[in-house]
């Protein structure tokens, strides 16, 4: 059975999926103060790719979304075709299906991940152990038939900025 | 408006920028977790700022935040594998105990670099170790693998008396004796 089939079957007997309540994290300010250590205006290239990829029409945010707060036209009401879901924050598995099973009939869908924040508390052995690419397969498994545009640091330290604007990054048409 | 990529590309970081994120790095969150299984004796503590906590700390910090500190009482190495600073911290100090809290020795490492890394100090240093280890900053296969599997092969490929204490799902200290 894919492990997908697994996350859906518990999920089914658990009750329907609701948005995680641990996505909200506030790393707008390791954001800025990062970008404070040098005088000149800088844009983390992870930041740049979300601010050229949404149009002006209206965008839900998700999670650690503050710093776009007033750079993106933010939807205030429940009429969207554009989602920003930021995960930055300790998330298990099982809350990222619940996530991206509310995201999946979304127009144009930017998934940024802290890959090293995510956690499993089973073995998996069928998912792959490239784990960019097991996130990959992860994101096209519930993103059925989409165009899905994948960025990721290969290797990855502490030198990208990754807890401040995660890296790993989907960009879902 | 620059767009970048790393650390490279903000030049070279003032005193200042350093102290934040050393102090971000370093936190004291789980000091007294170590604290409470540290021998008697002298205790060395490598980039993990031990310094001021209590006399029996020798703190060895990495020369590159040398400038960020005013205590005199810090020793500092360039580099983890060097051996003089194996013989001159058993020849000198003769501590009972080697603790690595926080350190960046320990942070975006793989499973194979983090056996490696142990194994390495088991070898260098005679004394109890603890090794304090957030499986959050390991480099894993996070859909795969959970954060108690590392842990678990971890103490099964080190043939050495070991205690593995869980602070809570991602935290862990390994006493090696």
């Amino acid at each position: 059975m894919l492990v997908l089939d697994t996350f859906k079957l518990i999920e089914e007997m658990m009750g329907k999926p609701k948005f995680p309540k641990s996505l909200n994290a506030h790393h707008t300010s390791w954001r800025e103060k990062q970008k404070s250590f040098t005088t000149e205006k800088v844009e983390f290239i992870q930041d740049q790719r979300i601010l050229d990829f949404f149009s002006k029409s209206p965008v839900l945010t998700i999670g650690d979304v503050e710093y776009f707060q007033d750079k993106l036209n933010i939807s205030t009401k429940e009429q969207y075709n554009q989602c920003l879901a930021i995960i930055n924050k300790k998330t298990s598995n099982f809350e990222l299906v619940d996530l991206l099973q509310h995201l999946k009939n979304i127009n144009r869908v930017c998934l940024s991940i802290n890959k090293f924040l995510i956690y499993t508390r089973s073995n998996y052995n069928n998912v792959v152990e490239d784990y960019d690419q097991a996130l990959l397969d992860f994101v096209k498994t519930i993103f059925k038939n989409r165009d899905i545009k994948h960025y990721f640091v290969k290797d990855l330290k502490g030198d990208h900025f990754n807890f401040a604007s995660p890296t790993t990054q989907f960009f879902i048409t | 408006m620059k767009t970048i990529k790393n650390y490279s590309e903000l030049g070279e970081l003032s005193v200042e920028a350093k102290k934040t994120i050393y102090n971000l790095i370093h936190n004291k969150t789980c000091l007294l977790d170590i604290l409470n299984l540290l021998p008697k004796g002298k205790s060395v503590w490598i980039d993990s700022f031990g310094d001021g906590i209590n006399p029996n700390i020798i703190a060895f910090e990495n020369r590159h935040w040398k400038n960020i500190f005013n205590s005199s009482t810090i020793k500092y190495y360039g580099d983890f594998y060097s051996s003089a600073l194996i013989q001159s911290i058993n020849k000198y100090i003769k501590p009972t105990s080697i603790v690595i809290y926080q350190s960046m020795e320990f942070r975006y490492i793989n499973e194979k670099e983090l056996l490696e890394k142990m194994k390495f100090l088991i070898k260098s240093y005679p004394t109890k170790l603890l090794i304090y280890i957030n499986t959050i900053h390991i480099d894993f296969n996070k859909l795969k693998y959970s954060s108690q599997h590392i842990i678990k092969n971890t103490k099964k490929n080190i043939n050495q008396d070991m205690k593995v204490h869980t602070i809570n799902n991602f935290k862990y200290i390994f006493e090696i004796n």
